[in-house]
C-alpha cells in the first residue's frame, strides 16, 4: 500500500489505473487501508480507476476489467462491497463471513457502532463473557475514536475485515486518511522525531497529543487479548510499523510512508478458550 | 453549596452509547457551568450500554484543567455505571489528574526521547 501511494501521488500522473490482474493474493480486511489510500489519491484531483476499460454492451457494470485480477480476488472486492464505490453494482448477496467495505465520516461513531453490531456476531471470535465482549467491542470503538479525534483526517475512516473458517483467522482493519501519528506527534511539540520514535511514545499509555485534553490510546486489553489468543496487532502510521505479535512489541521505518494509520487485528479464531476478566486483566 | 443536580447521560447523549465527541462534550458543558456557582452533579449511567476512555476524559477528565482537582472530585458522583466500565473510569480519571497535575510531564518525556534519538 505504501509503494503503491508512493507510486501514484507523484505530480505526473493525473489519471491512476489501478490493474490487480498480477496480484496473486489480497486479504479482504486491507481494503480499508486500500481505501484511505486511494481516498488520499482522489484528494489531490487524481482520477482513479480499478478497471481498465468501458464494459461490453449487455454488461450489468458500466466497467469491467479487460485484463481482470483472479477470480477469487475480485469475487472477494465485490462481494464485501469494496467495488461498488468504483462503479460496479453493489453485491447482490453479501459474504456472509465479511465485515463488509464501509467509509464513515469521522463523526459517525454510532454508525460505526452499528455496523460492528451488524457485522462482528458470527464471524470466529472466541467465546467471551459478556463483560469481555464489551471491554473488547470497546478496544475497537477506542481505535476508531483515536481515528476520529486525532488523525484530522477530512476523508474519514475506513473499515474492512474478513473471517477466514478454513485458516481460523478474523482480520478486522480500521484505516484513516489523516496526517498519521508520527506527525502529529512531532507537529504538536515543535520536535522532529523519526517516525519509530514517535510511534513509540505514543503508544504508551497516556501519551496524547491532544492539547487541554488527557487522553492516549487504549490498547492494553486488546493486547492482553492477543497474547493469550495467539493472534497479531498492527498498526503502520506515516513512515512506522508497530506489531505486537506472541508476546513481543516490534517497531520498524518505511520506506514510503502510509498516508494516514492503519490498525490490523488478527484473531485466532481456533481458540476453545473462554475470556473473562480478572482483577489483574484478561484471563482464559 | 446548593443541592447537586442530577444529570442523566442517557438524556445528554440522546442514547445508550457514549461512544462520540460532540456528546462528550456537552456532558462536560452541561457540568462545568454548575461548578463555577460550586453545584455538585450526579451523574447517572443508568441505561448506558457502552462507555469509552476517551469519552469520559472529555466529559469529566477535562474539568480537571477547569477546576482544581480537589473540587471536581467533591462535586461530580458518577452513578449508575455499569460495573464492568469502573475500570475505564478509573483509568480516565488517573490519566486526566496526571496529565494536569503536571502539564509539562508529556513535553518532557517527549524530549527524553529526543535525547535517545541525538
Amino acid at each position: 500500500m505504501t509503494e503503491l501511494y508512493a507510486a501514484a501521488q507523484t505530480d505526473k500522473f493525473p489519471e491512476v489505473e489501478i490493474n490487480l490482474s498480477r496480484i496473486t493474493s489480497f486479504d479482504a480486511n486491507m481494503c480499508a487501508p486500500f481505501g484511505a489510500v486511494l481516498a488520499k489519491l482522489a484528494d489531490a484531483y487524481k482520477v482513479i480507476s480499478l478497471v481498465d476499460a468501458p464494459s461490453p454492451s449487455g454488461s450489468s457494470s458500466s466497467y469491467y476489467w479487460a485484463t481482470p485480477p483472479k477470480p477469487t480476488i475480485q469475487s472477494t472486492l465485490e462481494r464485501n462491497g469494496f467495488l461498488a464505490n468504483f462503479g460496479w453494482p453493489p453485491p447482490k448477496d453479501a459474504n456472509p463471513t465479511s465485515l463488509p467495505y464501509q467509509r464513515f465520516k469521522l463523526a459517525e461513531t454510532k454508525v460505526f457502532d452499528k455496523y460492528l453490531a451488524a457485522h462482528l456476531p458470527g464471524k470466529g471470535l472466541p467465546t467471551m463473557t459478556s463483560d469481555f465482549a464489551l471491554l473488547f467491542q470497546q478496544s475497537l470503538f477506542e481505535i476508531f475514536a483515536n481515528a476520529s479525534w486525532h488523525s484530522n483526517s477530512k476523508l474519514g475512516a475506513f473499515s474492512c475485515g474478513q473471517f477466514f473458517p478454513m485458516h481460523h483467522r478474523l482480520d478486522i482493519s480500521i484505516a484513516d486518511a489523516g496526517i498519521g501519528i508520527p506527525r502529529k506527534v512531532n507537529e504538536a511539540f515543535g520536535v522532529t522525531l523519526s517516525p519509530v520514535a514517535a510511534l513509540r511514545w505514543a503508544l504508551r499509555e497516556g501519551h496524547t497529543t491532544k492539547k487541554g485534553l488527557p487522553g492516549g490510546v487504549g490498547l492494553k486489553l486488546l493486547k492482553d487479548f492477543i497474547q493469550i489468543n495467539g493472534g497479531c496487532v498492527q498498526i503502520a502510521s506515516g513512515g512506522a510499523f508497530w506489531e505486537f505479535k506472541a508476546g513481543k512489541e516490534t517497531f520498524w521505518p518505511f520506506a514510503q510512508p502510509f498516508p494516514g494509520t492503519a490498525v490490523n487485528l488478527e484473531v485466532n479464531t481456533d481458540d476453545p478458550r473462554i475470556y473473562h476478566l480478572a482483577v489483574t486483566g484478561v484471563q482464559a | 453549596m446548593s443541592e447537586p443536580i442530577l444529570l442523566r447521560v442517557y438524556d445528554v447523549v440522546a442514547g445508550d452509547r457514549c461512544v462520540d465527541t460532540a456528546d462528550a462534550q456537552r456532558v462536560h458543558d452541561k457540568i462545568a457551568p454548575l461548578f463555577r456557582n460550586d453545584t455538585g452533579v450526579v451523574l447517572s449511567f443508568d441505561g448506558i450500554t457502552m462507555v469509552i476512555t476517551a469519552f469520559l476524559n472529555a466529559a469529566i477528565g477535562q474539568l480537571y484543567g477547569e477546576f482544581p482537582e480537589e473540587k471536581v472530585d467533591r462535586l461530580v458522583e458518577v452513578r449508575d455505571l455499569l460495573p464492568v466500565f469502573k475500570t475505564t473510569r478509573d483509568k480516565s480519571r488517573e490519566w486526566s489528574k496526571a496529565y494536569f497535575r503536571d502539564p509539562e510531564r508529556i513535553k518532557r518525556s517527549i524530549q527524553e526521547v529526543m535525547g535517545n534519538e541525538e
